[in-house]
């Protein structure tokens, strides 16, 4: 009651609904308008000018670094050469931020000498000073930047920095460092994993995993730890490793995680069983699935039993046809089709 | 008497006032929003999603009805998206043309047994059919009785076996990298479920696309149709940037989004009785959430990755607002339980009030304030200069709202690039509030009488398609 009337006392203050008022309230709005008007012919001013600039030194810069990429190097060499035109446009901050974002791009589409090559113009020139700078900044963004760009340029003399950001406030900035450390450390990269109070998002596992393809696992112990981490994402992502990497070594650990409390390291530890085929597994699968509680993963076993089935689990299917579940039926029915036409007993 | 005068008179005040105040609450929400968007956006590298075997599965489903002018192209420009765990699910919604007819020849299709668990209720299916052509294996066609859109996509739903759905109606056409930025969001939490996540449509009118590829961007030609990139810029940038930053958005566009495939049903699918189902299905998936206690978010992104057709002609537009409108009351009515109601936190306490003032009741205000102006004019009650000062900061404060939006369009995306296109669009936005907003108001107006009258037609949507000749399409009656 209280607010109503002072609502109504405010309201019935002349000053704030009087035609003066309106006049002001006209005069600023247009105003603003003006300024948005002007800020938009300014920001696309800007940024036509900066397009047209960036386009024309990716020109420039373009054949320059093609001779660089293909150079063949040897251990004594020392500096590629910098033409004067090259020199001179490299006295200006944007062309050096220019070329370090195109050294970045290159860099992650090549590999052997060619990467090797960029590597070593990104020191000659000193552009790490521009990705450490942005390593110190306070914005999220830049750091992540400067991270990103260390990592591409295989900067290994800062791994110290990077893994005191693994555990940064900030989601980008930890997920990029966790991401630098591994493209630099590869396995050792992951010791961050001992400590991680934050969980990793799927995004961030498909990456690590994206980044170890083709690294043997070097360490079980290291593994073993991650199945045993408190952080359950590291658990998810451990299985998703040994699944990827088709473990077959690590089969009990992954059996033991299908009696895990949570349920997406369950499912996960069933999907890493279907990577991992044996009778082992499959036996352990039929035997979740009797005492499983969620529908859904019993589905996911049902599904991974078309991957690591045999014969022998025609009948465990066979007695599925008489489950009152239609899903249960349906998945039951096609993991039979399949084995009949696909296993190996 | 004079208590209930001040009263409905400052009622009104204070209206406008909060009205107002929530654009400019909003719209700096909205930058905040965009901005953090674009910074991640800049550093990811969306491929990896398109080569990843742990990459999410996705089921497309387009229903279609009487597409047979563009429908082959269509599902082309569909089957190149550039992703790999991918069906593409076209429902052909009883259609009177030749759309199946096409379909079949043009992609060899033969039918196929499938077996599957209907979970929703839809109307019949004569058939599924697949391709014989491996180069077509992603492509999946049910033809079914007509039922409308709602009951078609609940059809996709019941066959689609992936985890994640992206509905979108079947003329849109979608960029390559499409479904990598709309999925990102599902991989990017880790403490809520995102249960569904949506997309920015554009307006394709006047720009120019080649083998269902857009090749170039233009501004309409056409006034009208130019006006609705301004309002989809408000609504999308500005709107449903804010409202997902709130974790407060009740609307992804029925033409472009994308459902946690399992929520989905466990919601209930779409639902037939409603014209508005796209927004339906959000507030019930929400509420599906909210009232289990889990943790969850509708997030949205603003990248353009989905053009379709704006009507053309006062009279298609007409229908589709009235739609529109009736779509929102039949979605506020079926949930009504939301309203102030703190057990669905901001759901219930801001999104649900949201829509019903300032989306509902606005054009009834505006229509009931212009009917009593008129009334109050006829009898010489109007005090003139007051009543043109007041309508001239709400027209600038309009314009003002409008060029901000054009801001953030040259500050984020940037589409409409060409010589004097930005210029057009800031006049645009000085006409709009004569020669489109009464309009939109009055087909409003037209929605909630035909919403009382109990009518519940889509009506006749005609589309000129991407270059092709005009093809009447008439959907459910």
């Amino acid at each position: 009651m209280f607010l109503f009337h002072f609502t109504i006392a405010v309201l019935q203050a002349e000053v704030f609904i009087s035609p003066g008022f309106l006049y002001v309230a006209i005069a600023v709005t247009t105003g603003l308008i003006f300024l948005l008007v002007v800020s938009l012919l300014v920001l696309l001013l800007v940024k036509n000018s900066r397009s047209l600039k960036q386009k024309e030194l990716q020109h420039q810069f373009k054949d320059w670094l093609v001779g660089i990429i293909l150079e063949e190097t040897d251990v004594d060499h020392l500096e590629f050469e910098v033409p004067h035109d090259i020199r001179k446009l490299l006295k200006n901050s944007f062309a050096r931020q220019v070329l370090l974002q195109e050294l970045k791009g290159l860099k992650q589409s090549l590999s052997g000498q060619p990467s090797e090559n960029l590597e070593k113009l990104y020191r000659q020139l000193n552009l790490q000073t521009i990705s450490c700078g942005s390593l110190q900044r306070r914005l999220w963004h830049l750091k992540s930047k400067g991270i990103q760009e260390l990592a591409a340029m295989n900067q290994q003399g800062v791994t110290q920095d990077l893994f005191l950001l693994t555990n940064h406030k900030h989601p980008n900035v930890r997920m990029e460092a966790q991401i630098a450390m591994v493209v630099l450390k590869q396995y050792e990269g992951l010791q961050l994993f001992e400590n991680l109070v934050y969980p990793l998002t799927e995004w961030h596992q498909i990456k690590l995993l994206q980044l170890l393809a083709h690294q043997p696992i070097p360490s079980e112990a290291a593994i073993v730890r991650w199945l045993h981490s408190s952080n359950y994402s590291v658990v998810q992502f451990a299985l998703k490793l040994i699944g990827e990497q088709h473990a077959l070594y690590f089969q009990e650990e992954v059996i033991a995680c299908l009696y895990h409390t949570d349920e997406t390291v369950r499912r996960q530890a069933i999907i890493c069983l279907g990577y991992i085929p044996s009778a082992r597994a499959s036996a352990s699968l039929k035997r979740l699935f009797a005492c499983e509680p969620h529908k859904d993963l019993q589905l996911v076993i049902l599904n991974e039993l078309i991957r690591s089935g045999a014969i022998d689990d025609l009948l465990f299917l066979q007695t599925l046809q008489e489950n009152t579940d239609i899903d249960i039926k349906l998945a039951a029915d096609r993991a039979t089709y399949y084995l009949l036409n696909h296993a190996v007993a | 008497m004079e208590f209930l005068y001040n009263l409905f008179n400052y009622g009104l005040l204070a209206y406008a006032v909060i009205m107002l105040g929530s654009y400019i609450f909003l719209g700096t929400l909205a930058i905040a929003e965009a901005n953090n968007y674009l910074k991640k956006s800049k550093l990811t590298d969306y491929t990896l999603l398109a080569s990843s075997p742990y990459a999410p599965s996705v089921s497309i489903l387009a229903p279609a009805y009487n597409e047979g002018a563009n429908i082959i192209e269509n599902v082309r420009s569909l089957l190149n998206i550039y992703y790999n765990h991918l069906e593409l699910i076209v429902i052909n919604d009883g259609s009177k043309d030749d759309s199946m007819a096409k379909l079949i020849e043009a992609y060899q299709l033969e039918p196929v047994q499938v077996a599957y668990n209907p979970k929703l209720k839809t109307k019949n299916v004569k058939a599924v059919y697949k391709s014989t052509n491996p180069v077509f294996h992603k492509l999946v066609v049910i033809d079914k009785d007509n039922g409308g859109k709602a009951d078609a996509l609940n059809t996709g739903i019941n066959l689609a076996s992936h985890q994640y759905l992206v509905c979108i109606d079947v003329d849109c056409i979608l960029e390559q990298d499409a479904l990598l930025k709309l999925l990102k969001p599902f991989m990017d939490e880790s403490e809520k479920k995102v249960i569904a996540t949506g997309g920015v449509v554009r307006i394709a009118n006047s720009c120019l696309f080649e083998n269902g590829k857009l090749v170039e961007v233009n501004l309409p030609k056409q006034l009208l149709p130019r006006v609705q990139p301004l309002e989809y810029i408000r609504a999308f940038l500005l709107g449903r940037m804010a409202w997902s930053r709130l974790n407060g958005l009740l609307l992804i566009s029925g033409a472009f989004g994308a459902f946690d495939r399992k929520i989905a049903i466990e919601a209930g699918g779409y639902d037939q009785s409603t014209v508005g189902e796209d927004m339906e299905l959000v507030v019930r998936m929400r509420r599906y959430m909210a009232e289990r206690k889990l943790p969850y978010k509708v997030t949205f992104i603003p990248d353009p990755l989905c053009w379709t057709e704006a009507p053309a002609t006062y009279k298609i537009l007409a229908r589709q607002r009235n739609r529109w409108m009736r779509g929102t009351i039949e979605t506020l009515k079926m949930h009504r339980k939301l309203f102030f109601n703190p057990k669905y936190g901001l759901l219930g306490i801001l999104s649900y009030p949201y829509w019903f003032f300032f989306e509902f009741l606005a054009p009834v205000i505006e229509f009931t304030g212009l009917v009593i102006f008129v009334i109050l004019a006829i009898s010489g009650l109007i005090n003139w200069p007051y009543f043109l000062a007041l309508t001239a900061f709400i027209f600038i404060f309009g314009w003002l709202f409008s060029i901000f939006a054009i801001l953030m369009e040259v500050a984020t995306f940037n589409q409409y690039k060409k010589k004097g296109e930005v210029g057009k669009l800031i006049i645009t936005a000085l006409i709009e509030p004569f020669i489109f907003h009464p309009f939109i108001v009055w087909s409003s107006i037209r929605g909630i009488v035909d919403f009382l009258r109990k009518r519940n037609s889509w009506g006749e949507m005609t589309r000129q398609g991407f270059g092709a000749p005009a093809a009447k399409t008439q959907a459910k009656e």
